[in-house]
């Protein structure tokens, strides 16, 4: 039985065949182009079918499409139908660029793979019941709260973790090395803290988003610059994180290799002087390190320290690193153990449909 | 050394002069509704030897309003100022240490007046009148952000264009240095080691801002709040910590109109907004658990509120590293041993464990109110901004002498 697996990017369409038996996916590709009308997501589509087809002369039986933001409607993997579609449309204008075209997507899949279960993973599903306290904010509209932005990957971060603590109570802390990164605090399967906010800006600063900023530097650019809130927009979307403190297109795993070179495991932080990368490698160590023990202090603890996402391998340093510097703060003396879940976004999306005992069916 | 010590707010000025070296408090007060006249008449609460007395005068400006009270002090024998020491509120990246007052420091003043607009000008504008009135005086400016100047780079740096932070001067500064150094020496004494060997996290938990500071080895090392006291922690009416996206949401329902959204995120916010009824936290905690809806937004203004304090704590303790102590001070550090019993449960993990008994009757302050085989230890320290800038004044002009 194949699945197919669709993520809907900016610009692209990625896709992979993943079989029954084997880890590795029979087939992974991208279009460079996002369909944005019915006809030509259907027309893709039908390409990527035949593409199926390869294996054992089979069309996929179950289809999987990632989507990003789910509000706090989906609490899990859901197939689609009409109803999912109707509620999507209510969620568009949370998520203006991303829900329409992955409804789009997700319409068209259930005409062209009529004959295969069509589903939906969101992001966000993982963080829907997170406590009360994590997720408000201290003004007075109740309705803005904290989501969280990689839950496929702290999912499955927990899944790979479980049964490795012998109380078993594990306490996890999940950090997703993706462009735009996130840090979670888990017990067991139930995320308590989470560093991305309302939406992917707050926390952790990644590629060209800012992350965490006083809130009163927003009022200052519009004051002092008579900027408005598209520019401060891009300002903060666009030209910030990792770009904005090298002064360059950089990948996170450009700056995560500083890390591996310029941090001193024993002694302050540090970068490499002089050098704009190891500014924003020592800006973002810390920031994971604040985050870190944060965490640590929501749970009461931690065991051990997942690593995940498309930088994964470049991470294991700083990884290192952050479990010394939770031993030397723990007067516990226990060293929390680093795990790696080196499975890519397609995989652990395909494993919602072949895994994961909870499907939610809307 | 008589030391006058002033505390400009925006329409308020608080004053107490205090005998240098004894640190005998010698009288104080606070001049309330200085500037343009409101419905309430201006008045000055002046009070010497415990005898408080309340004066009704008109006070257009602050310069006006410290002749008032220079004339209060003036009644008393033995009370003339021989030095002032002024509490300011910025010293932007320019002033690392406090500094007695010349033209080059006034024009350095001027330079950072942008950075707090509502407290800087006043202050300025006070040092100035006092420095034309009374030029034999010496004067001192303590700054509230100098304790932070030793934040380092990866902490101090948001993640912004280069061009742009150095524009407009963003950084984190950090705010209630005076407050958390302080904390830090009294601390240290209590402990009984040098403050440069003290490393700790200090709680600033006041009824209206709050701050933790992450200190090693005596130096600030992190503060919650950043380029404004808008940054961090839940406060009385100020949001803290926000994602950023909130703001522009905001900035666009508003239509770019930036004075309104400045006032809900510093004036409608934090506790006021989470529980719609009141801005301090005590009030909050002592609501009536009825089951109703109002008992449950109290609850989770509770909630939000301690959380936020509890993650930060966690995060400056993983950030020393291996401290001596947290220390709690100011009004609610102080005075509420219910958020300091649920701040410190459950963190065992950091070797932090507070005694119940000793928490809930702390005595007389300072006080250590951890378990005996508490690793870390939790202390809880009365704050006294106006003696530290006493002190930082006293230092400052005897060492100048010495030298």
């Amino acid at each position: 039985m194949n699945t197919l697996v669709l993520i809907p990017r900016s610009n692209r369409l990625d896709y992979a065949v993943f079989g029954t038996w084997d880890r590795a996916a029979l087939l992974e590709l991208h279009l460079d182009t996002m369909p944005l009308e019915p006809e030509s997501a259907a027309e893709v589509l039908h390409r990527i079918r035949n593409d199926c087809r390869m294996f054992d002369n089979q069309p996929p039986q179950r289809v999987v499409i990632r989507c990003p933001f789910g509000g706090d409607v989906f609490q899990g993997t859901t197939v689609v139908g009409p109803d999912l579609l109707h509620q999507l449309d209510a969620l568009s204008e949370y998520s203006p660029l991303q829900v329409p075209r992955v409804r789009l997507l997700s319409e068209a899949a259930m005409g062209v793979f009529f004959d295969a279960t069509v589903a939906m993973a969101f992001e966000t599903a993982f963080f829907v019941n997170l406590p009360e306290s994590e997720r408000r904010y201290a003004i007075g509209d109740a309705s803005l709260r904290r989501y969280g932005y990689h839950g496929l990957f702290h999912q499955a971060a927990c899944m790979k973790s479980e049964g490795m603590t012998p109380s078993g109570c594990t306490k996890t802390l999940s950090l997703c090395l993706e462009s735009c990164s996130e840090l979670a605090a888990v017990i067991d399967h139930t995320p308590i803290m989470v560093t991305s906010g309302t939406t992917p800006l707050e926390g952790l600063p990644g590629e060209t988003t800012c992350g965490e900023i006083d809130p009163s530097i927003i009022l200052t650019f519009a004051k002092k610059l008579k900027w408005g809130p598209e520019q401060i927009n891009a300002l903060l979307t666009r030209q910030s994180g990792m770009f904005g403190l090298t002064g360059q297109h950089v990948r996170l795993d450009t700056v995560l290799a500083a890390c591996s070179a310029g941090i001193d495991p024993d002694g302050p932080l540090a970068g490499h002087d002089g050098m704009r990368t190891g500014l924003a490698c020592a800006v973002l160590a810390y920031r994971i390190l604040l985050a870190a023990g944060a965490g640590v202090a929501a749970m009461g603890g931690v065991d051990r320290i997942v690593i995940s996402g498309q930088y994964v391998h470049q991470g294991r340093a700083l990884a290192g690193w952050l479990s010394k510097r939770l031993q030397a703060a723990s007067r516990l003396g226990r060293r929390p153990k680093v795990v790696e879940n080196k499975d890519g976004l397609a995989r652990i999306l395909a494993d919602q449909m072949t895994v994961r005992p909870s499907m939610v069916v809307g | 050394m008589n030391t006058l010590v002033l505390n400009c707010g925006s329409s308020s000025l608080k004053y107490r002069l205090i005998e240098m070296p004894s640190e005998r408090e010698l009288a104080g007060g606070e001049a309330c509704r200085v500037g343009p006249r409101t419905d309430e008449p201006a008045s000055i609460s002046h009070s010497v030897d415990g005898h408080q007395r309340v004066v009704t005068v008109d006070m257009p400006d602050h310069a006006t309003a410290f002749e008032e009270v220079m004339k209060l002090i003036g009644e008393g024998p033995g009370l003339a100022p021989d030095v002032l020491g002024h509490r300011l509120v910025h010293g932007g990246s320019r002033f690392h240490d406090s500094v007695q007052i010349d033209a080059d420091s006034i024009e350095g003043l001027h330079a950072v007046e942008g950075l707090a607009p509502l407290h800087n000008p006043p202050a300025v504008g006070l040092l100035e009148a006092c420095r034309a009135k009374y030029p034999h005086l010496p004067q001192v400016a303590v700054f509230d952000t100098a304790y932070h100047t030793t934040i380092p780079e990866c902490a101090s740096t948001y993640a912004l264009p280069l061009e742009v932070r150095q524009n407009l001067q963003l950084r984190k500064y950090g705010f209630h240095g005076t407050s958390h150094q302080y904390v830090a020496e009294e601390a240290a004494r209590l402990l009984g080691k040098p403050v440069e060997d003290l490393n700790a996290v200090s709680c600033h938990l006041g009824s209206g801002g709050a701050s933790l500071c992450a200190i090693i080895q005596g130096r600030s090392v992190d503060n919650t709040m950043g380029f404004s006291p808008l940054q961090g922690l839940v406060m009385s009416t100020r949001c803290g910590d926000l994602d950023p996206a909130i703001t522009l949401a905001l900035l666009h329902t508003h239509e770019a109109n930036c004075d309104a959204v400045e006032d809900i995120l510093n004036k409608h916010s934090g506790v006021l907004g989470l529980s719609g009824t009141s801005a301090d936290i005590r009030d909050v905690l002592a609501a009536t658990n009825d089951g109703g809806e109002e008992a449950a937004r109290m609850y989770d203004t509770t909630k939000v509120y301690l959380w936020r304090i509890r993650k930060y704590l966690g995060a400056y303790l993983t950030v020393v590293g291996k401290p001596d102590a947290v220390i709690f001070t100011d009004t609610i550090g102080e005075t509420v041993p219910e958020v300091r019993r649920k701040l410190c449960a459950d963190m065992g993990f950091f070797g932090l464990r507070l005694d119940e008994n000793r928490n809930a009757d702390p005595g007389a302050l300072p006080a250590d109110v951890s378990q005996e085989d508490s690793i870390v230890r939790a202390l809880v320290v009365k704050t006294n901004e106006e003696l530290a800038i006493a002190r930082r004044t006293y230092r400052l002009l005897t060492t100048a002498l010495s030298a």
